[in-house]
């Protein structure tokens, strides 16, 4: 298998050294100045035409550690960050929800560190920015552009967001799109988008918990369930089965996992949340055709497809081919690989074109 | 006075709301709610927040005489106004079953 590495060439508004002062600030608003720049950045790199030879050779960026910053707004909508509240030189806080936003986020770093080679979300250590206490009785945790921002939920359907290292994977794998492929937060490139993320965190909870592909669980989210939605296994899963149906609050899972399912909707940006379930399978279908642990196999090849090979709006079909590419070049002396990954994509319904 | 609440979307993707009638609350939270909708600008147009991912889309509808006003928004791109009206409605929203798909 290649090293995994990141484009090593970078051009900025600002000069590098300025943004990692920026970087290195206490202070928020100084820290959105170098993440904007970084975006910009990311953008006009994106605008560029993103070839396979990209995978090849990439310098991995010298290691700055994690730099985690967590912020409570103590209910409040905004504005954001919020009050600091936990960051890398600091003690702990005594919140819980500080301190999980801050474990799961190092956690996460810890991965993309170690396992592929990068370093935080832009490759050059940018600080993972956590917002806790969202507001009051707020279901949701999402990124902005920016940072993460969690709600704590009610405490009877939903708990607080930062309990799921999933979750918490999950944003912070938005925010490596955003500096990489940037796919589109739309219709297919939109399910892919956040594919990629549900891949991730499965990925890192698997690592985490040290489970091979065959025995982990591959549900998302049950940590955030309140006891007022009873036992389910999670909000989605990346297996064959519904993770929840016929529930009295939730009703049925309405992820499909073949594209004869693909859902048309105009809400949630072109069913992104819920179309996603088909390259969720496809890659749960790889991941135990390939066995072993996710994230020396599976997730190596996802992660070279989708954030150096995709174009802004790729479709499960440019996924398929990309996987299938990616597995070629990563794993050159296992040619069973590929074919297990386009098997995979023809068992959702999309057939890769390598 | 009626007010719907409805997000959807989000991480979870599952959909949850409330209706009230202020006439039903107590009357100091409905207080609240009719003065802050009366301040707030969430209708019209509002801009999207294109880097969020996860946001869900917020849906106030305020019913008046006999016709229901909605406002729709991303919840990483508040409106003025609309943060009172949140606080207000969120503890009282219960999830919602979505509806079947194929």
């Amino acid at each position: 298998m290649v090293t995994i590495g990141e484009f090593g060439r970078r051009s900025g508004f600002l000069p590098p050294y300025i943004v990692r002062r920026l970087h290195e600030s206490e202070n928020a608003s100084l820290h959105n100045i170098a993440f904007d720049t970084r975006e910009l950045d990311s953008g006009a790199r994106m605008a560029r035409e993103v070839r396979p030879a990209r995978i090849m050779g990439r310098a991995a960026m010298p290691s700055v550690g994690p730099q985690r910053k967590v912020y409570d707004l103590a209910g409040n909508l905004d504005p954001l960050p919020g009050t600091l509240s936990r960051s890398e030189k600091g003690q702990p806080s005594g919140v819980e929800v500080v301190e999980e936003a801050f474990e799961h986020s190092g956690i996460t770093y810890n991965f993309f560190k170690k396992v592929l080679k990068r370093e935080s979300v832009d490759n050059a250590g940018h600080p993972l920015i956590s917002s806790v206490n969202y507001g009051v009785h707020v279901a949701n945790a999402f990124w902005n552009g920016v940072q993460m921002v969690y709600g704590s939920g009610d405490g009877h359907y939903f708990l607080p967001f930062t309990k799921s290292l999933g979750i918490c994977a999950h944003e912070i794998s938005h925010g490596v799109i955003s500096f990489t492929t940037n796919l589109a937060y739309s219709e297919q490139s939109g399910a892919l988008n956040e594919s990629f993320c549900d891949v991730m965190a499965v990925s890192i909870e698997q690592w985490h918990l040290k489970q091979n592909a065959a025995d982990a669980n591959w549900a998302l989210g049950r940590e955030v369930a309140g006891p007022g939605l009873g036992q389910i296994d999670g909000f989605r899963t990346l297996t064959a089965a519904k993770a929840f149906e016929e529930h009295v609050f939730l009703g049925t899972d309405p992820q499909p996992k073949h594209l004869d399912g693909y859902d048309t909707t105009s809400d949630d940006h072109g069913g992104v949340h819920v179309n996603s379930g088909i390259p969720n399978h496809a890659f749960y279908l790889a991941a135990q055709e390939l066995g072993g642990n996710v994230w020396e196999r599976a997730t190596p090849i996802w992660f070279e497809a989708f954030t150096g090979l995709l174009n802004q709006d790729a479709s499960f079909v440019d996924a398929a081919t990309a996987t299938t590419l990616a597995a070629k070049r990563l794993f050159s002396g296992e040619p069973s690989y590929a074919t297990a990954i386009a098997d995979a994509w023809r068992a959702v319904g999309v057939q890769s074109e390598v | 006075m009626k007010v719907r609440l409805t997000e959807k979307g989000g991480w979870t993707n599952v959909r949850t709301g409330c209706t009230v009638d202020t006439a039903n609350l107590p009357a100091e939270m409905a207080q609240a709610l009719e003065d802050a909708l009366a301040h707030a600008h969430i209708f019209g147009k509002h801009a999207d927040h294109p880097n969020a991912r996860d946001a869900r889309t917020v849906d106030i509808e305020v019913k008046y005489g006999d016709c229901w006003k909605r406002a729709s928004f991303s919840e990483a791109a508040l409106p003025e106004g609309a943060s009172e009206i949140l606080q207000i409605l969120r503890p009282l929203c219960e999830p919602i079953p979505a509806p079947r798909h194929r």
